[in-house]
């Protein structure tokens, strides 16, 4: 047989429909149900383009407030080092501590991921600022070049202040952070 | 390596929802914006949100589950990537940007969910060469044709994973590359690079395991 007639044999199989297992589609809508529900929408509708947005004015108000506080994050972000990241000199020679940040108010659940962890998103779990708008973690790091990534609620997310990216095996982009001995 | 067994017995199994899963026309779109707006206006009481949610779910849970099952190559992965973007889509809902067709939407939060259950899998074993995601195909088949179907599982669990999602998007999902570009965030030119790298690799890896047979 071919090689291209076995690839397209292959694909053919590969398209045909996983079966829906009526206890798993039962469980999803339990789960559905279960949920909080939905915030209730006002619907405003452009005769351009349809689109739905959220207007209660406690809900404007709140979102106007904490876009205000973010900006004020994030100019502050802006104007330091890549991610905030700011580095001093370890007790442990040859270690430098790094400070990470991320601004993520809406959150539930951050860590740190890269090449010094393994990737591992158990490994490094980030801390909620007092302000509730960022999370914070503290690092001591070996001199060198890391990459590195943010898991924010399960998705990985590159730093949104680094200067370099590159792209992991995953097609995920990370960041990259050059740590010197006591300055980064 | 150890299989991972799950007792499914054929019964358990519904038909996928046939024609949802290949090119969406200009209806199904439409009809798929309605039934968001449908649930966003629903009222808060009796679970009106989550009835209305329902026929989103039958209508993409099918080819979010193909693709996951491709994806991470066991069934449980599979429906647990699947439960959680279903879920995560429920609760972001009212974000949803109608410009976009839900389907791209929806497989962009299924695409980083695969990301990450392949993440967080590290060491982990899970691909199942004795055939966990076949388990329903081996009440029914038989014994050869489990054999290639596992054959075919190696066969695209031997590409890297940024490769295998850029083929199973194209020529199992049958997505055009402007919504692929959409869901991945890779640019097309990049996408159509790791698709003929991904066909290059599988026809050589079928290549061998057919030699071998």
């Amino acid at each position: 047989m071919r090689d291209d007639e076995l690839l397209t044999r292959s694909i053919e199989a590969w398209r045909t429909p996983v079966p829906v297992r009526v206890a798993w589609r039962a469980a999803l809508l339990r789960d559905i149900a279960a949920a909080p529900h939905l915030p209730r929408q006002t619907i405003v509708r452009d005769t351009g383009v349809r689109r739905v947005w959220m207007l209660r004015p406690a809900t404007a108000l709140t979102a106007a407030a904490l876009l205000l506080v973010a900006g004020l994050a994030l100019g502050a972000l802006l104007t330091r080092a890549p991610s905030d990241m700011v580095a001093v000199p370890n007790a442990t020679p040859g270690l430098t501590t790094v400070r990470f940040l991320i601004v993520a108010p809406a959150a539930r659940q951050v860590s740190l991921v890269g090449d010094f962890n393994r990737w591992d998103v158990n490994a490094h779990p980030m801390r909620r600022s007092h302000d509730g708008q960022s999370w914070l973690l503290e690092l001591p790091l070996e001199a060198g070049r890391h990459t590195y990534a943010f898991v924010v609620d399960g998705d990985v997310v590159r730093d949104p202040a680094a200067p370099s990216v590159v792209d992991d095996d995953f097609g995920v982009p990370n960041s990259i952070i050059f740590v010197a001995d006591g300055r980064t | 390596m150890k299989a991972v067994s799950r007792n499914v017995s054929p019964v358990d199994a519904v038909p996928a929802f046939e024609g949802t899963t290949q090119y969406m026309s200009e209806e199904q779109v439409v009809n798929d914006a309605v039934l968001v707006r449908r649930v966003l206006e629903a009222g808060d009481g009796g679970g009106e949100h989550a009835a209305a949610f329902t026929q989103l779910v039958d209508r993409h849970a099918p080819a979010c589950l193909r693709f996951a099952t491709r994806m991470l190559g066991t069934r449980e992965d599979a429906e647990d990537a699947t439960q959680e973007t279903l879920m995560r889509a429920y609760r972001a809902l009212h974000t949803f940007d109608e410009s976009t067709p839900f389907r791209t939407w929806l497989f962009s939060i299924l695409v980083n969910r695969c990301r990450t259950a392949i993440l967080r899998r590290t060491r982990r074993e899970r691909w199942i060469s004795n055939g966990d995601h076949f388990e329903h195909a081996s009440a029914t088949s038989s014994p050869a044709s489990l054999e290639l179907k596992v054959e075919l599982g190696r066969a695209l669990e031997a590409l890297p994973s940024d490769l295998r999602e850029a083929f199973l998007l194209k020529h199992v999902e049958q997505l055009e590359y402007e919504e692929m570009a959409a869901i991945t965030g890779r640019g097309v030119s990049a996408l159509k690079m790791r698709v003929r790298r991904a066909c290059a690799r599988l026809r050589r890896e079928l290549a061998e395991l057919n030699h071998e047979r």
